[in-house]
């Protein structure tokens, strides 16, 4: 389970770098990162598995937030910034020169996913006692430029999640791979030994629902890899539909199945 | 025949202070040139870093001008806010009393002898600071002032 730090980009500057960056796993969909540093751009780094990240920063002109029962006054700001869109501009992050209602607390730059993400999140089926659950947990990647920028990158590079041997139980391997965003993925799966049968599917994440603990998943494909045979099935979003997370099962016919996987993820069409 | 007397090296209306030959050029040394420190004629670049302002407690001082005139040049590296200026007032830093630094451009401003560079940010900022001596400014001052006490010494006289 990863542990949840809050970087200090102050310290970027005392080494003398031009950005700072914050990039971790995420521990839940409530994780808020926060600088003290003022910036010329923001971006998503290139290892970035949330899609959509929310900055939020002091703006002095109020602003109207409207909700469902009225409209209150603000002095936050927010923009979201993607892969496909940045922020250029300079955004002070006033840390100390004043206090703003209703906290009451100095400025800051804030930024949390826009995403929803839940760790204790379990596939339909699984079980905890007879099978195993490979989850590659989603990574932030935020970059805050202190200089300016003549040319902002915001593009997400490409991800490969390579597992050479998978773990498996007494029954079933779940493998979750975040997904976000992303418009194709590509998996190839081999089973070395024995026979197995290959499930993908793909789940959105929803707010907490107290009257249902389990979240809808939609099987995108399914396939039976005999003994030492190779299969390849391919994700799209366009035709699939966009999710937060692919979940592959794999269900061995016998015993002491060995299978060995490769996802690899993609922005481009 | 008599001998003709060579005049007298003082005019008639007595010596005059300050100056006793015209023939040679004047130098006022008042400046410190000890070559065993040099200190007054070193040029200086460091990096400073800021801070962010704390309750109660007075303005970052830049450079204390007590010594000499100088060139002093600022590059701020990131992105500020942060504020110079000769008055301790700067704050609060988007206040409009002091003059904030653009990221990448330099600032210059020439300080006379005597007067205090203040700096004040909202946090932690890094600035390139380059200080060339101008010494030269301060022997001039110096120079005139002596010239204009002779002269005023002069009308005092008559």
């Amino acid at each position: 389970m990863p542990q949840y730090s809050q970087p200090n980009l102050d310290n970027f500057v005392r080494g003398s770098f031009a950005f700072g960056r914050i990039k971790q796993f995420l521990t839940s969909a409530g994780d808020i990162f926060e600088s003290s540093q003022s910036a010329k751009a923001f971006a998503l780094g290139p290892d970035s598995d949330i899609a959509r990240v929310n900055v939020a920063y002091v703006d002095p002109i109020s602003q109207k937030l409207l909700d469902y029962v009225g409209s209150i006054a603000s002095n936050m700001a927010m923009v979201t910034i993607t892969p496909e869109r940045g922020f250029s501009g300079f955004v002070p992050s006033l840390n100390n020169s004043a206090t703003y209602t209703p906290g009451l607390a100095p400025g800051r730059i804030l930024m949390w996913p826009s995403d929803l993400y839940d760790s204790r999140f379990l596939p339909s089926g699984y079980s905890a006692v007879n099978d195993t659950l490979v989850r590659e947990d989603p990574v932030i990647d935020i970059i805050e430029y202190f200089e300016d920028v003549p040319s902002l990158q915001t593009a997400r590079s490409d991800k490969q999640y390579v597992y050479d041997t998978l773990p498996f139980g007494a029954d079933d391997c779940f493998v979750m791979i975040p997904v976000y965003g992303r418009r194709r993925a590509t998996i190839v799966a081999q089973a070395i030994t024995q026979a197995c049968d290959m499930t993908l599917k793909g789940v959105n994440f929803r707010l907490n629902d107290p009257t249902s603990v389990t979240f809808p998943e939609i099987q995108l494909d399914t396939d039976n890899i005999a003994a030492g045979a190779v299969v390849r099935q391919l994700y799209n979003a366009e035709t699939d539909g966009a999710f937060d997370f692919l979940i592959l099962q794999f269900s061995p016919t016998v015993a002491g199945t060995s299978v060995n996987l490769r996802v690899t993820t993609t922005d481009k069409a | 025949m008599s001998k003709v007397q060579a005049p007298p090296v003082t005019s008639k209306i007595g010596p005059v202070a300050g100056i006793t030959d015209r023939t040679q050029a004047q130098f006022t040394n008042q400046v410190s040139t000890n070559p065993s420190t040099g200190g007054e004629t070193r040029s200086k670049v460091a990096t400073y870093f800021t801070r962010p302002p704390r309750p109660g407690e007075p303005t970052d001082i830049l450079y204390n001008g007590d010594r000499q005139w100088l060139k002093l040049t600022l590059v701020l590296q990131t992105a500020g806010p942060v504020a110079v200026g000769t008055s301790s007032k700067i704050v609060p830093v988007l206040s409009g009393q002091g003059v904030l630094l653009n990221t990448g451009v330099p600032f210059t401003l020439i300080v006379a002898k005597g007067t205090r560079v203040y700096i004040a940010a909202t946090g932690v900022n890094r600035v390139l600071v380059q200080e060339e001596p101008l010494p030269w400014l301060e022997q001039i001052t110096a120079s005139i002032g002596n010239v204009v006490a002779a002269i005023s010494g002069l009308f005092a006289k008559k």
